[in-house]
């Protein structure tokens, strides 16, 4: 293993093309994985039986197994039944519904945490059940839990090696390739570096959230 | 081309989950002697191994199990896979149990240190002693989510070779098996892993409680 310019130059583009990739993949599922989890908290919280069964079903299947089962299942699976996803799109739907049901038990813990105060409050004001989830609960919830999804969004940029395994090339399966070619580890340490250099982006960027949505009394 | 029957399917899956089972205690009863060992002493501030222990976790929250399993696999040479499929898991997760651990120590009230050190306790002793025992009931359900992320992580270790459940569900449905089938069964089978696990987790909380409240909290 030797770090040389040349060997930058001979192979930067490729890792750059897969840092697009894994950035790509991360801030579309790591949205849409929010999404998700927010619904189906406020869901949870609207106490209909038989949604709520299902919601159940849904966060205790998707906890309990291994992003990769999801991915193969879609990759490998689906087409046997003559269902069709592009590679990304497998990605990211497997991400959003395994990361959707983690962020979800998040919220819902922020949700109870809301003291009781403010859901009489906002019933004496004469708001629907839909519209206390909306504009006074779910909004203090998201902001109470920052800490904890942020934790979660950054095991979602975690998630995003995976896709290596289901043919997309980000930035694990360019190190691997690259080494492929090489027989150099020196790729795979770059591409390490390059994840703990998002890693700390992406704390800066919560710090800066979390200072900003704070409530000064 | 040859007909895989379910029962035929079901034998070798099983022999794939006896490989992934046989890592599971080893890797568990690592991380847990590690995590405690690099907790404990992280909270004793040494000077320089504190850096060198917060650089350690720093760098395993940033990078995926993926990317540690493979730049060991790579870098590493190690002939067993087995042997590097439960070193790498194990360096990855140790840094998440030793941050539990010491969160939980430091969840410890200062007075209690005061105390043992007024009582003649050496540093070692008031941590085998007086804080360690202690610090179970609060960190439980941490550390058991940890290894639920564990369980999962074990889908990763066909990357280094070894014939887990991946590999096996991989090689049938490129002989015959129907791809929708066979990961059906490898998400049942981590599925239940999992939630036998969280029963453990449970039934242990339990236990704790009612050895030092008597059932009281």
């Amino acid at each position: 293993m030797e770090f040389s310019w040349q060997f930058i130059l001979r192979w930067g583009p490729f890792i750059l093309e897969g840092l697009v990739l894994t950035v790509k993949i991360f801030a579309l599922s790591a949205f849409l994985a929010l999404m998700v989890g927010t619904i189906v908290a406020a869901l949870l919280r609207l106490g209909i039986r038989p949604l709520n069964a299902l919601l159940k079903i849904y966060i205790s299947i998707f906890r309990t197994s291994p992003l990769l089962v999801y991915l193969f299942f879609f990759f490998y699976g689906l087409p046997a039944i003559g269902v069709y996803i592009a590679p990304f799109w497998c990605g990211v739907l497997g991400i959003t519904l395994n990361e959707g049901a983690f962020l979800s038990e998040i919220i819902r813990g922020a949700i109870q945490g809301i003291p009781r105060g403010d859901w009489e409050a906002a019933d004496s004001l004469a708001l629907s059940r839909f519209q206390v989830l909306r504009f006074v609960v779910v909004p203090q919830a998201l902001r109470n839990a920052i800490p904890a999804i942020a934790g979660q969004l950054s095991i979602v940029m975690k998630d995003t090696s995976l896709m290596s395994l289901i043919t997309l090339a980000e930035l694990t399966y360019v190190g691997n390739f690259i080494y492929d070619c090489t027989f150099d580890i020196t790729a795979l340490f770059i591409v390490a570096v390059i994840y703990i250099v998002l890693f700390s982006i992406f704390n800066l960027v919560t710090n800066v959230v979390e200072s900003r949505t704070r409530i000064r009394r | 081309m040859y007909e895989v029957t379910v029962g035929n399917l079901l034998w070798q899956l099983g022999l794939g989950m006896l490989q992934t089972l046989k890592l599971l205690p080893l890797c568990i009863g690592l991380t847990l002697a590690f995590g405690v060992l690099i907790g404990s002493l992280q909270t004793l501030r040494l000077p320089l191994l504190n850096s060198i222990i917060t650089v350690y976790v720093f760098v395993m929250r940033g990078v995926p199990p993926l990317l540690v399993l493979m730049i060991l696999f790579f870098a590493a040479n190690i002939a067993d896979a087995f042997l590097t499929a439960i070193i790498g898991l194990s360096f990855y997760h140790t840094a998440y149990i030793s941050e539990i651990v010491r969160g939980g120590i430091e969840a410890i009230p200062k007075g209690q240190f005061e105390a043992a050190h007024c009582l003649g306790l050496s540093t070692f002793q008031t941590l085998r002693k007086v804080v360690l025992p202690q610090i179970w009931y609060q960190t439980l359900p941490a550390i058991a989510g940890q290894y639920i992320l564990l369980v999962k992580d074990t889908s990763l270790v066909s990357v280094v070779g070894m014939q887990d459940i991946m590999r096996i569900g991989k090689q049938l449905m490129q002989v015959a098996a129907d791809p929708l089938i066979v990961y059906f069964f490898i998400g049942v089978f981590y599925y239940v892993i999992c939630t036998s696990l969280q029963q453990v987790s449970a039934q242990v909380e339990r236990g704790i409680r009612e050895k030092y409240w008597g059932g009281v909290r």
